[in-house]
């Protein structure tokens, strides 16, 4: 029996954007459904070769920045998305940025409030100069600078450790003997 | 009157040389006091070779024990007799917080850690210090390397500006390179906006600290304009193991003591242990950053430990550092099994030996010598003792005596078998002395000990515990010791401050194995050569063999549990001691945290796919400043991979390298959500392709 919806049809497309549009928070199923056919009927005008999926996401993406462009046209397409979605998130709850989301116009008072949020990695840098000083850390250090030129350490203290067993080893044998 | 240069309330020159001549004049008194009882007993019957390197060692080794003692009467007597104890705390006015506190960033170093308990503690923090006037900023400052840590992180700092609505003064930074650890995630702080701040205080992912100790310690900054750090004595809580629990209890019952020890003698001039402390930040950009330390090996000259070298370094610029001890309000949280306790003293092993370069620098100063010169001592000591074992053996096989351990058991007589006896005695007195001291002064608080007899108990168990461990834990410095000789690599590695359900004993015993070698080993010997001395050396052997046992059964919250059924190791914050109130919301908030973190696949697709994550993190990533770097950094066919393979085909170090890309994060968004392979409802990631 053949699925009700296979991938490929635009069922599948409106399934992908409806859930699409929920994940950024469009909560009211009635909007949803209005932006899916909004989508959908702009991305059937478009006559364009491809997967009914792939077309409706890639026009409904176009939307998105188109809405994010009106907020913030001084950056670019993805970056004015970027910019628009979590300033939205950052200033409303997210009931009220859900109600937001791809309407247009927006109110001036949301574009001035979205413009004006800033957060990020910090405040303003104001870089700081820090140096490390020298110091000097006295006769060890030259003792040391002189042996690292000549020799490793490790080997010495590898033949350290096999010298010690042989001495052990050594004292196990003649001890033994002397037991017996 | 000549005065002190550094002074902070009235005390003057005479008055911190007269505290530092009792306690290096008492600590002197009593080793040598020690090595000519010792040594009198030697020469009275010939003085060998091997007696003469015990000597020695046994100066070393009894110096550090009757140090610790005295610490801890010294200590005791502060505490009882000292009203107002020398420090910027007791200056007159200092205990009010300033109307409009300066500017201060409050700074949290990540690596790895759940972030869950992190943001949570951190809201209440903020909440608290946004109820009276102050100019706080929050950072958090990320190192992690896992990227469902980084997603996570990432996530938790957005809900938690978006709680509080702290935008712009709750900041997250994640740092694309993580050079030089922890010391340098916050000299990178330092350089891009320490310039912002006079005061930076510093916590750990682990760390909690109230609001109310936070306002406090800046009022005393202000009032001491030439202490450079103030570092408070933080706390163990949260504890569910019973070697937590004991770690907790000891270090809430004899921490006072030995933290007013101290301060009795190296008062401006103390500590700094990285966390949990207030930094005056402008000299600390000026004189603090860490000089390289000598030596051929690039990787080996970067400083792992910097906290004790920085104090050396504020001291060295003519900045105070004080111990704030007896302040309620700084805490952390232990190592939860004996196991993750040995990895910690791993790292910290290291870190102490690197600071073995500083002790002969000429400009450093006394005090910090003699912090650099503790801390070594700390990890220095095994191998010392260990030796002073073997000698002992060795001058009791050649000499047919017995060693000191054998003292008490029977057979020797003569003067040294009296002396040994009698310097065992001692030493074991020593030992046990600071712990008494230490129960007595909190007898004001016993009732929140879990009582005086239920406290004496703990105080017991936990003794016998750690004398159970301490022969292994002798093995295993030396291990480390040896290994960092030979120079074995290390990598500094995430504190384990999970609980779970305890440990696998198959995992004990993998872990914990090398104490059975040795004992096997030395038992053939002793068995061997010694077989008179076996009853002397059975304590030592049945501690190694104890060992992993101990460790495995510490390691389980129900034991942890049953113990404080019994009212052992109990303490003040759990038992509702009115004056620990305060930090009552942060631990129920790191208990409860309001937000959890999924494995990687969950959180990598959660961020794939979700438009919000999505763009805060390709919001957080840090603007590429080259022209040549805005080239996809990302081949496409490696982005075609993420969207057929599954997450956990790719490396952490792959993904990590995906992610800081803000166009392949783009791009794979965008693709998520246009492919068929992708199911709509959940984040589950790529159907399977056969």
């Amino acid at each position: 029996m053949a699925a009700l919806n296979p991938p490929g049809s635009w069922d599948d497309a409106a399934r992908s954007v409806g859930a699409w549009l929920e994940t950024l928070g469009v909560r009211s199923e009635q909007r949803r459904l209005i932006l899916v056919l909004r989508i959908l009927d702009e991305a059937q005008k478009r006559k364009v070769k491809g997967e009914p999926r792939a077309v409706a996401m890639e026009t409904a993406f176009e939307v998105l920045e188109g809405w994010a462009g009106s907020i913030f046209p001084e950056a670019s397409r993805e970056r004015s998305v970027v910019q628009a979605l979590v300033a939205l998130e950052g200033v409303f709850p997210a009931d009220r940025a859900g109600e937001l989301i791809l309407v247009e116009p927006l109110p001036k008072d949301v574009v001035e409030a979205l413009r004006q949020f800033s957060h990020g990695g910090g405040p303003e840098i104001r870089r700081s100069k820090m140096t490390a000083r020298g110091i000097r850390y006295g006769p060890m250090e030259a003792i040391a600078q002189e042996t690292w030129h000549r020799f490793a350490w490790a080997p010495i203290f590898q033949a350290l450790l096999i010298w010690s067993g042989v001495f052990f080893l050594l004292l196990f044998l003649l001890g033994g003997g002397r037991k017996g | 009157m000549k005065t002190s240069a550094f002074r902070i309330r009235p005390i003057t020159a005479e008055e911190v040389g007269l505290r530092r001549a009792v306690f290096f004049g008492a600590i002197f008194a009593g080793t040598g006091l020690g090595v000519w009882f010792l040594a009198r007993a030697f020469v009275s019957e010939g003085f060998s070779f091997l007696e003469g390197m015990q000597l020695v060692l046994f100066a070393l080794l009894f110096h550090q024990i009757v140090a610790g003692c005295w610490l801890a009467l010294l200590g005791g007597w502060s505490l009882w007799m000292e009203k107002h104890p020398p420090g910027p705390w007791n200056e007159p006015g200092s205990a009010s917080a300033p109307e409009h506190s300066p500017r201060t960033a409050i700074v949290l170093p990540m690596y790895n850690e759940a972030p869950g308990p992190i943001f949570a503690a951190a809201e209440v923090l903020w909440r608290e210090l946004q109820a009276a006037p102050g100019e706080f900023e929050l950072f958090f400052l990320s190192d992690s390397n896992r990227p469902e840590q980084w997603i996570a992180e990432e996530r938790g700092w957005f809900e938690l500006c978006r709680r509080t609505g702290a935008w712009g003064r709750i900041h997250y930074r994640k740092r694309r390179s993580p050079r030089h650890g922890k010391s340098g995630n916050l000299a990178d702080f330092c350089r891009r906006w320490g310039a912002h701040f006079r005061y930076m205080i510093t916590l750990d992912a682990d760390s909690l600290m109230t609001a109310a100790l936070v306002r406090r310690l800046v009022g005393w900054m202000e009032k001491s304009p030439r202490t450079g750090i103030l570092q408070t004595l933080p706390y163990q809580v949260l504890g569910q193991t019973l070697f937590r629990r004991m770690q907790q209890f000891s270090a809430r019952m004899y921490g006072p003591v030995f933290a007013a020890g101290a301060n009795f003698w190296h008062l401006f001039a103390g500590n700094y242990w990285g966390h949990n402390a207030i930094v005056r930040i402008a000299p600390f950009i000026q004189f603090c950053d860490l000089p390289e330390l000598p030596g051929t090996v690039p990787a080996r000259r970067q400083i792992l430990s910097h906290d004790t070298v920085e104090a050396a370094l504020m001291r060295k610029s003519g900045y105070d550092v004080w111990m704030v001890y007896g302040e309620e309000g700084s805490y952390e949280t232990g190592p939860p099994n004996f196991v993750d306790h040995l990895a910690r003293e791993k790292r910290w092993c290291r870190g102490n030996l690197q600071h073995f370069w500083f002790l002969f620098s000429p400009e450093i100063d006394f005090a910090n010598r003699v912090h650099i010169w503790m801390g070594l001592m700390a990890y220095g000591a095994a191998p010392l003792w260990l030796l002073f074992l073997v000698g002992g053996a060795l001058d009791c096989f050649f000499k047919h005596r017995f060693s000191l351990l054998s003292s008490g058991i029977g057979g020797a007589d003569g003067l040294l078998g009296h002396t040994y006896g009698t310097l065992f005695a001692i030493t074991l007195g020593l030992l046990f002395l600071p712990k008494i001291i230490g129960w007595l002064c909190a007898a004001p608080h016993w009732r929140f000990f879990g009582g005086g007899v239920r406290s004496a108990c703990s105080v017991f168990l936990e003794t016998l515990a750690w004398s159970v461990w301490a022969p292994s834990i002798m093995i295993y410095h030396t291990w480390f010791i040896l290994r960092e000789c030979l120079g074995r690599s290390m990598i500094w590695t995430t504190q384990n401050r999970g609980e779970g359900r305890g440990l696998r004993f198959s995992v004990v015993v993998r872990r914990l194995s090398l104490p059975w070698a040795v004992a096997g080993g030395a038992g053939l010997l002793v068995e061997t050569y010694l077989p008179e001395q076996w009853l002397a050396f059975s304590p030592l052997f049945l501690a190694w063999l104890l060992t992993p046992f101990l460790a495995w059964w510490t390691s389980f919250p129900g034991a942890g549990a049953a113990a404080r059924r019994l009212g052992l190791f109990c303490i003040p914050e759990e038992t509702g001691a009115p004056f620990c109130r305060t930090i009552q919301p942060y631990l129920q908030a790191v208990r409860e945290p309001w937000m959890d973190t999924g494995d990687l696949r969950t959180e990598v697709f959660r961020l794939l796919r979700h438009p919000l994550w999505n763009s805060l993190h390709v919001r957080l990533l840090r603007a590429r400043k080259s022209a040549s770097e805005s080239r996809p950094r990302i081949p496409f066919a490696k982005r075609e991979q993420v969207l057929t393979a599954s997450p956990g085909a790719m490396g952490n170090g792959e993904w990590m390298e995906l992610l800081s890309d803000a166009d392949t994060c783009l791009w794979l968004h965008r693709n998520i959500w246009k492919r068929p392979a992708w199911r709509q409802g959940g984040d589950e990631g790529p159907r399977s392709q056969a």
